[in-house]
């Protein structure tokens, strides 16, 4: 094991100091992007170090809950540029009506993020739509519109713990990780909310990706947890305590994502190479960081997110057989690193090992969800090279057709860049066995069987390795009888390929260009999908429900509001079980 | 009613999907309407007026007719721009690049002034281009530098009506060869009543911010558009989701 690794390194091939961005064709594999875990740049984590760095103020203006918690509150939130307003509707919900999928129409609580103070008629206005949801319509003030569900398992059990004067089990706290899970965070100018545009130039508490739909969600774990003491205090005024602050940060919020998420995806695709990129300059950056060796503190610090990883992983419930066949593998495998490290920790820092060649060995010997987590715990090690990449998080989805291209430019574009989709063989059955469409139900996107199931000829164009297939043979189908032709002749013969053409064009300038992966394949895994802009987002405890749909955890280990003014460390990845002090303990 | 700009992008795009347009044409169309809107130029209206037309016809495109050295003929075939707009200015931008400038000669087309957008967007790959077109007793010209982000857009007195449904696309390197090109085509006699760059702007940000207003017919008329590109929900499919 220990002589593996150091020749792993030495003995393959040499690793350069000036670490190259991994190749597209190794990152954008579907099931890598899958593989993907929270880093310092997924945008709970940079929307968290603001709010802490500025020390944002968030207190209610207004907490009319009545006795079982129902009612309305509104927090009033002084970031450093501006001043905004959480507004939340807290409703009576009957378990049966509650219900996370996207076609579900009463939620336990619904919220908005506005812009400014609200004042009483805004706020009636609010109080008349956003519980509806979908059905209501807001207007530009708002940025962001969300809706929460309790969690079965969790939420009455904590009150009736703090009403009987106990905290409650960290072990069953574990088993869910959250109170209240969000099912939906609509932003970017749905139902008449304000455009993204708008919140970027006018707003720069919110100028990054989904910021405003992360704090949405992190005010509602602020709310959640401020939830339980207040009913637990109504119910029992001479018993209650409150919740511990250590177990109130061990509290995240949950979700459920499906196939919504899935179109996004391959519907920026600059937006998704740009975020890709940057986590890839990290990486390196942190590669290149250790290249002539790793400290001793650097060292230690690795060796304890090492095992701070695999306890993470082995409080994780799920029921689903495969996830927990996952992690107890890289459970193994990353122990089998720990051990090593414990080791050989001196020869590792006196030989200059580096993080280049254990990366290589990871890649030799473990499975890509292994990797992929040594390759976070690498980026987590240097937030003085990374954090400054979460600047770089925006760009513009934009794509141009470049008409005075000749068409021998673009052939050699599609087999250069394309070379994955041209290798895929569409004439076999399974390759074109599944197809996505909108339902009718709220326009949800579902995927659908191909011969099975209706709706084909409305299917969503996703797939995109068939559409660069198709453009590459009525191209070279053109160039038979025009070979010195140029792009824009083509399409005024092939109109319909214009679309294909921008996408082709504008990706293969781009770094990892589209996600290498036929999306309509029988046996396709949108999870993966999922997962990958997951991870951006910052979720823990992946809990895959099907193929089609996950639940996770958002801010589970973040710091409460609480703690903004006090020192704060980053370091709340891969959250674990709080150690309770003993008369906590005893208490219960 | 108000809607933001995303949401009636995204609107739009499933519409002109429903009427039968490809991916690229349902974006570029979108973004024509959007543009226009947004800018003052009332997208929403010019749209509403062609919807009926777009709804009984199939979805054709510009056809070349003549090719000659640095210059084109395309048919409209009774088109929309929406439809024809991104492949005329394209063919005048790869004219210009490779001849130093372009003319492009668009015959039988609807909704012109849609063509403003694809005139911006072109510029942004440093092409100056310039339009014109005539409708009853007035002629309109628009010009744009490369990579600026706002046209200018002139309105001329014809001498006599017109029923002519061409366009014409100038372009070239710079927007000084391109007014050369176009007075070699085109006599303006009357002063141009232009639309500031200014008003354009100040229409683009109070659109932004308040968000845009649209009829509510036409957002329904829209709604059923998007309802073509939609499938039935059935219990085997809601299995297509996770259930």
């Amino acid at each position: 094991m220990r002589s593996d690794h150091n020749s792993a390194g030495k003995n393959s091939h040499p690793i350069s100091a000036a670490l190259p961005l991994r190749p597209a064709s190794q990152v954008m594999q579907l099931d890598r992007l899958g593989s993907f875990h929270q880093s310092r740049l997924s945008f709970m984590r940079t929307l968290v170090r603001r709010m802490v760095q500025e020390n944002w103020q968030i207190n209610s203006t207004v907490f009319d809950l009545d006795t079982e918690g129902y009612g309305t509150v509104v927090y009033e939130v002084k970031a450093k540029y501006g001043t905004y307003s959480y507004v939340l509707f807290s409703h009576y919900l009957a378990p049966e009506n509650r219900n996370d999928r996207v076609i579900a129409d009463q939620w336990d609580l619904t919220m908005a993020l506005c812009e400014g103070t609200v004042d009483t008629e805004q706020l009636a206005f609010l109080r008349n739509n956003v519980p509806k949801q979908e059905a209501g319509r807001v207007d530009s003030r708002v940025f962001v519109l969300s809706r929460g569900n309790r969690s079965g398992r969790t939420f009455e059990y904590v009150v009736d713990e703090l009403a009987q004067g106990r905290q409650p089990d960290v072990d069953v706290i574990a088993e869910v990780g959250y109170l209240y899970r969000t099912t939906a965070a609509y932003g970017s100018g749905k139902l008449g909310m304000a455009d993204w545009e708008k919140v970027r130039t006018k707003h720069r508490d919110f100028a990054r990706p989904f910021a405003a739909e992360m704090f949405t969600c992190f005010m509602l774990r602020h709310f959640s947890l401020q939830h339980a003491d207040y009913i637990a205090a109504q119910r029992a005024p001479k018993t209650a305590v409150q919740l511990d602050d250590d177990i109130k940060r061990y509290f995240g919020i949950g979700n459920s994502t499906g196939l919504g998420m899935a179109p996004f995806l391959i519907n920026h695709p600059l937006l998704i190479n740009q975020w890709i990129e940057q986590r890839e300059t990290a990486l390196a950056r942190a590669k290149v960081a250790g290249a002539d060796g790793i400290d001793s503190v650097i060292l230690e610090r690795f060796q304890i997110a090492t095992d701070r990883v695999i306890q993470h992983l082995g409080e994780i419930m799920t029921g689903d057989v495969q996830q927990n066949i996952s992690n107890a593998m890289v459970r193994q495998e990353l122990q089998e690193l720990s051990q090593w490290l414990l080791d050989e920790g001196a020869s590792i820092v006196s030989s200059r090992y580096n993080w280049a060649e254990l990366a290589h060995y990871a890649e030799q010997s473990w499975r890509v969800e292994t990797q992929e987590v040594i390759n976070t715990m690498l980026i987590e090690l240097y937030p003085e090279l990374v954090d400054e990449l979460e600047e770089l998080m925006a760009v513009d989805e934009d794509q141009h057709l470049i008409p005075h291209m000749s068409l021998w430019e673009l052939r050699g574009l599609i087999e250069d860049k394309y070379d994955w989709a041209l290798a895929i063989d569409f004439s076999q059955p399974d390759a074109q066995g599944s197809f996505w469409y909108r339902s009718q139900e709220k326009m949800e996107p579902r995927l659908g069987q191909t011969h099975i199931d209706m709706g084909v000829e409305k299917q969503m164009p996703l797939a995109i390795g068939r559409m660069v297939r198709e453009c590459y043979n009525e191209v070279c189908a053109y160039m038979v009888e025009f070979p010195q032709q140029d792009v824009a002749h083509f399409i005024l013969q092939q109109p319909n390929l214009s679309g294909a053409i921008s996408r082709i064009q504008t990706m293969a300038q781009s770094h990892y260009g589209d996600i290498r992966e036929n999306l309509v394949h029988s046996d396709v895994l949108p999870i993966h999908l999922l997962r990958c802009k997951l991870s951006f987002f910052g979720v823990s405890k992946f809990d895959p429900r099907s193929r089609l749909w996950v639940r996770n955890t958002m801010f589970q280990g973040a710091p409460l509001i609480s703690d903004f003014d006090k020192p704060f460390m980053d370091d709340w990845q891969f959250p674990i079980k709080p150690v309770l002090s003993k008369s906590i303990d005893s208490d219960r | 009613m108000k809607v933001s700009r995303n949401e009636l992008t995204a609107s739009l795009k499933k519409a002109f999907e429903g009427l039968g347009f490809s991916v690229g044409d349902y974006q570029d169309a979108a973004a024509m309407v959007i543009w226009s809107q947004m800018h003052g130029f009332n997208g929403l209206k010019q749209l509403q007026h062609a919807l009926p037309y777009l709804n009984n016809c199939l979805c054709l495109h510009a056809e070349l007719i003549r090719n000659g050295h640095y210059q084109a003929l395309l048919n409209g075939q009774d088109s929309s721009i929406l439809l024809s707009g991104s492949q005329t200015v394209r063919l005048a931008c790869a004219l210009a690049r490779q001849y130093g400038s372009g003319f492009v000669q668009l015959d039988n087309c609807r909704n012109r002034r849609f063509i403003i957008q694809r005139l911006v967007s072109a510029a942004q790959s440093g092409c100056a281009l310039a339009a014109y077109w005539e409708q009853g007793s007035t002629g309109f010209k628009v010009t744009i530098q490369p990579y600026d982000k706002q046209p200018e857009y002139a309105q001329y007195s014809l001498p006599k009506e017109t029923v002519n449904q061409s366009l014409m696309i100038f372009s070239g390197t710079d927007l000084a060869m391109v007014e050369q090109q176009f007075s070699k085509q085109v006599s303006l006699h009357s002063d141009p009543q232009i639309n500031s760059s200014e008003a354009m702007l100040d229409s683009y940000n109070n659109s932004l911010e308040q968000g845009i207003e649209i009829d509510e017919t036409l957002w329904h008329e829209l709604d059923n558009l998007v309802a073509r590109v939609l499938v039935e929900s059935t219990e085997s499919s809601r299995a297509g989701a996770g259930d």
